[in-house]
Formats: structure tokens, C-alpha cells, sequence
């Protein structure tokens, strides 16, 4: 999996690109970890997954768990295109009640 | 139509990195059967849901073999995951969405997923011997075909 990150104001926004799962799970929370400690002032999170083709229970969890990080500092998650199989993943995991999924990178900073 | 059954096995130790690895192999020989690009899709989310289970619960993230199984017979797909970790003391909870023994982490949506994604799978456990899973799926086109399959084999 590859990821990328840029800070503009107080939103993280960060592209994913491959397969998110168990092994790349643990990268990608390090990653946004990493950054929002880095970086108080932060408490938005954009995740731009155009290029992601996969999704398992444990990127699930993995994102939601970054749900919780921004939450806890009073900020909000937003998610850009899901390609099918991601799509159906986040269907069936019933997260998508509680996370907002965009299909432009405008669109989901206009969300925040 | 052939009555022959067709199978791969692998093993592999009980790593984070090989979990792609088996979902992929597992999706390139599920294609020999009449499967649709979704139902290739929910074959390789469920062996990831399985095998992840073994890297993370059954051997907690340390050493270990996972083994895979994975046949063709009567024209559906039959694959097993085996691991010889911890077992499951109460599969029948365990099994239940969001129920989970690693909540920090963890959603509990494995068997969830694995269900949604088969027709069938049951759970062989032993606390301290391991576990085994055994999912099946038939293209969706065949049961439209033939909706008595085990009737060909006569
Ligand atoms: N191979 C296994 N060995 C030992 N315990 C297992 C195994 N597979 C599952 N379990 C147990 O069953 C529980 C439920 O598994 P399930 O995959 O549904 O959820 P999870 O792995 O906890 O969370 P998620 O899959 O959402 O990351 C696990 O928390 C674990 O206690
Ligand atoms: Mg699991």
C-alpha cells in the first residue's frame, strides 16, 4: 500500500493507494499517528482512496479507528472514492452510517 | 462437465505480508469456476478474514504455519484455513457480529464478512490445538443453471 500526505490547515488529507489490510492497516495508523501528534493543531482527516482496490475487517477498523482520533480532538473524517469492492466492504461493515463518503476531494473538504 | 476434483494446498508461516498473498492465490484459482468479478471479490475477502484471524488471534501476531486448502469439486469452491494457534473456546459467540476478544483494535466483522461472502462455513476449534474453516461457494450462474447440482454426478 502506498500513502502520501499533505497538511492544509487543520485537515490531514492523505491518499491510499492498494490494498488496505491487516499488514497495511498497521502503516496507515502509524502514518496519520504520526502526523496528528507531529502537528496539534490538526483535527481534520481526508482520506482520498481512488486507488484503493481492497478493503478487509481490518481496514475498517483501521479507519474508524482514525475516526475516533479526530473525533477526540473535536474534528471530523472524510472519505473520497470508494471503488466497488471498498464500497461493498464499508456496506457491509455498517460503517457507513457513521462516516461520510465524498466523490470529489472539493466535496469532502466542504463536508468538514 | 467434469467430475474430476481439482485443489491447491499452501502453507505459509504466519505473517501480516502473506495475508495478500493468500487472498490473491486463492481468487486466481477460484477463476477456473464460472465466478463473477464480485463473487472474486467476496472469495478474497473471505480468506483474508480467515487468514488474518490466524495471524492475529490464533498465534497473536508470533510464529506459526497457516494452512490453506483449496478445491474444486462438484462445481463449487471449497476452501479450508487451518491454524494449530490457541482455538476459539466459544465459536458460536464468536461467530456473532462485533463480538470480539480484542475490541481496541478489532470490530468482530470477520465471520460477519465471511458469511455475507459464501453460501456456507463452519468452524472447527480446540482451545490450545487450533482451528479450521471451511467455506464453500458456488458461481452464482451455475445454481441458476443447475439448480440440483449433485444430481449430475450420476
Ligand atoms: N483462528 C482463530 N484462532 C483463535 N481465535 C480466533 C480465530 N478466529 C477468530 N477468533 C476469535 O473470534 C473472534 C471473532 O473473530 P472475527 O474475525 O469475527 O472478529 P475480529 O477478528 O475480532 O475482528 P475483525 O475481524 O473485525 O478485525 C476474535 O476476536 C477471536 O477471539
Ligand atoms: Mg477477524
Amino acid at each position: 500500500m502506498g500513502a502520501s500526505m499533505k497538511v492544509l490547515g487543520e485537515t490531514l488529507i492523505v491518499t491510499l493507494d492498494g490494498e488496505l489490510d491487516v499488514h497495511s492497516a498497521s502503516e496507515f495508523r502509524a502514518a496519520v499517528t504520526g502526523a496528528f501528534d507531529e502537528r496539534p493543531r490538526l483535527r481534520n482527516l481526508v482520506l482520498l482512496m481512488h486507488g484503493v482496490t481492497f478493503v478487509d475487517s481490518s481496514g475498517i477498523g483501521a479507519i474508524l479507528g482514525r475516526l475516533k482520533e479526530v473525533s477526540a480532538r473535536g474534528g471530523r473524517l472524510a472519505v473520497v472514492g470508494l471503488q466497488t469492492p471498498v464500497e461493498r466492504a464499508f456496506a457491509m461493515s455498517g460503517v457507513l452510517k457513521r462516516i461520510s463518503v465524498h466523490d470529489s476531494e472539493g466535496q469532502a473538504l466542504a463536508s468538514l | 462437465m467434469t467430475h474430476a476434483s481439482d485443489y491447491v494446498i499452501m502453507e505459509f508461516p504466519s505473517l501480516p505480508e502473506n495475508v495478500g498473498f493468500a487472498r490473491s492465490a486463492a481468487a486466481v484459482f477460484a477463476s477456473r469456476l464460472d465466478f463473477t468479478l464480485d463473487e472474486l471479490d467476496d472469495i478474497r475477502m473471505a480468506v483474508s478474514e480467515a487468514v488474518t484471524n490466524a495471524v492475529v488471534h490464533a498465534y497473536e501476531n508470533g510464529p506459526g504455519i497457516v494452512r490453506i486448502t483449496a478445491e474444486v469439486a462438484g462445481g463449487q469452491l471449497v476452501i479450508t484455513v487451518e491454524d494449530r494457534g490457541k482455538g476459539i473456546p466459544d465459536v458460536e459467540w464468536a461467530k456473532q457480529p462485533a463480538n470480539t476478544t480484542a475490541p481496541d483494535e478489532h470490530l468482530g466483522l470477520g465471520f460477519h464478512f465471511i458469511g455475507v461472502c459464501m453460501d456456507g462455513y463452519d468452524v472447527e476449534s480446540r482451545v490450545g490445538g487450533g482451528t479450521r474453516i471451511r467455506m464453500v461457494k458456488r458461481p452464482a450462474q451455475a445454481k441458476r443453471q443447475e439448480p440440483a447440482a449433485s444430481s449430475s454426478s450420476q
